[in-house]
């Protein structure tokens, strides 16, 4: 799986932010769910996905797999994420034969509670927009008068 | 109590919403409350960031323009800068004002650590019936919601059937804009239109029933008060219509002004397509003077036809020109329906009415919550 090339994403401390630019949804995972999307989207694979969230969070390997694969399906279903058909490199592979695969993900001293990545869609935010009275104010602003 | 309100506009921009929203926090702040604002910014001249109006903490954020821009750092950043805020203010509840990307921002940031009172102003579903799905999803993550009027409250629940057991109206309150004014003027009559220059407000229709009430009465005189991107349309509109002597644009005008410019006139048309309850047409009341506007929903909550103002079919322009021609020749029956209003407003639309709803509905939830 890579990043789908439409898509808009970033992230601040443990909060990412991602916007489907062909479908106009927006997506906002938080924890667990936002390093496993940080993961997959730089390119790792499912499994090692999984073996770092252990290092992160209170969860074994079996479940948060299995847990990260439905995930990582969810975001192909939502167009965030599609098929690779080259080989998905290693992180080190990556560095040698040009590959973007973001750095991994350091362990926590400390666990912290585990709670299963899911998706929090917002397919409707440009509807909003436009219900929003502030998108009847120009870039003259309110304030701005008439200039005759 | 610590409240904070999330409203997408705010002084110093002028609207109903603007007005109502500053007029409820100075009475709630003469109440003992605290009090402050998450709002928006959608121009390239008012400054974001904390700052302060009237003594009451303003956070002005570019919700809107990052979610336009699909900037999702820019989203991330101004959710981290309500939430430091809020974090700050620690409130006790929020009260939001109509849905929109601030709204959904707010919710974002606060991950429901305090209640949220979500209070609707228009009807929606007239020209927004096949979007409203993001609306209802803000609405099913608040705690309460209101509306200003049994209209705007009949609409939400076509869409957010679910919010009936948590849904209430709370009428608009306005205060008199001005001192006590006197019975509608004799002489040359004067019209006014205040409000947004936005489609929804129907000021096109007022001119083109201006028009036809000219080629009878050519003294009647239209004054077009505030500001917005309908401007050039309208100002198209008077030429095309050779109307310049006519009308006045008188732009921005400070709030403090409104009520001698009521005073000052015969009637005020609204030709609204669709409101909630305008504060608008209580401030027309509270000055005594007869509302003529359209028969839609939200505007027939404040006006009844033939009682306290002329309601007219919508896009019949000869109805619109019809019911201002009767108060232009007939000032009785003005003075009549303006004494009417104002008796109205007074009973029914008081601030401090108001603000004891919303007082009780904070409360609640407060304890509800606490709880």
């Amino acid at each position: 799986m890579k990043l789908n090339p439409w898509v808009n994403h970033d992230r601040l401390d443990d909060e990412v932010m991602v916007i489907n630019l062909e479908s106009g949804a927006y997506f906002a995972f938080d924890g667990a769910a936002a390093d496993a999307w940080t993961l997959l989207a730089a390119g790792h694979a499912a499994g090692s996905v999984g073996e770092q969230l252990t290092g992160r969070y209170e969860v074994d390997i079996a479940t948060v797999t299995g847990d990260v694969e439905r995930f990582a399906a969810e975001l192909e279903r939502d167009g965030l994420l599609v098929a690779d058909p080259t080989p998905t490199p290693t992180p080190a592979a990556a560095v040698t034969n040009g590959h973007q695969s973001g750095p991994a993900l350091d362990a926590l001293p400390v666990r912290l509670p585990y709670v299963t990545p899911t998706i929090d869609k917002y397919d409707d935010l440009q509807d909003l927009l436009l219900l929003d009275p502030i998108h009847e104010v120009d870039e003259g602003g309110w304030p701005v008068g008439r200039q005759d | 109590m610590r409240i904070l309100y999330v409203t997408p506009l705010y002084l110093p921009w002028l609207g109903g919403l603007e007005v109502l929203c500053s007029q409820l926090l100075d009475e709630l702040r003469g109440r003992g409350h605290e009090v402050a604002v998450v709002t928006a910014v959608n121009d390239a001249v008012t400054p974001r960031g904390l700052g302060e109006v009237d003594g009451v903490p303003v956070l002005r954020t570019d919700a809107y323009r990052m979610v336009t821009w699909q900037d999702p750092m820019g989203m991330l950043l101004i959710e981290r800068e309500i939430a430091t805020f809020i974090d700050d203010f620690k409130p006790d509840v929020a009260h939001g004002h109509d849905g929109g990307p601030l709204l959904w921002m707010y919710q974002r940031a606060a991950r429901r650590r305090w209640p949220l009172l979500v209070t609707l102003h228009i009807v929606m579903t007239r020209h927004f019936a096949d979007r409203l799905a993001g609306l209802a999803k803000l609405l099913a993550a608040s705690d309460w919601v209101t509306g200003v009027s049994d209209d705007v409250v009949a609409d939400t629940l076509s869409y957010v059937p679910a919010a009936g057991d948590r849904i209430s109206v709370v009428r608009n309150g306005a205060l008199p804009p001005g001192p006590t004014a006197g019975p509608v003027p004799d002489g040359p009559a004067r019209l006014l239109c205040i409000g947004r220059l936005v489609p929804q407000k129907g000021f096109d229709r007022a001119l083109d029933a201006l028009a036809v009430v000219v080629r009878r009465r050519p003294e009647v005189h239209l004054t077009i008060v505030g500001v917005g991107p309908a401007d050039r349309d309208l100002t198209e509109q008077v030429e095309r219509l050779g109307l310049g002597p006519s009308v006045t644009f008188a732009g921005r005008v400070e709030h403090d002004e409104i009520g001698g410019l009521l005073a000052e006139s015969t009637a005020v048309v609204m030709p609204s397509r669709f409101e909630g309850l305008p504060i608008v047409a209580l401030e027309a009341a509270w000055m005594a003077r007869p509302v003529v506007g359209t028969d839609v929903a939200g505007l027939r909550m404040a006006v009844a036809d033939g009682v306290n103002g002329l309601l007219v079919a919508e896009d019949d322009r000869e109805a619109l020109a019809g019911a201002i021609l009767r108060l232009v020749d007939d000032r009785d029956e003005a003075r009549g329906l303006g004494a009417a209003a104002r008796a109205r407003v007074e009973r029914e639309h008081s601030l401090a009415a108001c603000v004891d709803q919303y007082e009780a509905i904070y409360a609640r939830l407060v304890a509800e919550h606490a709880g």
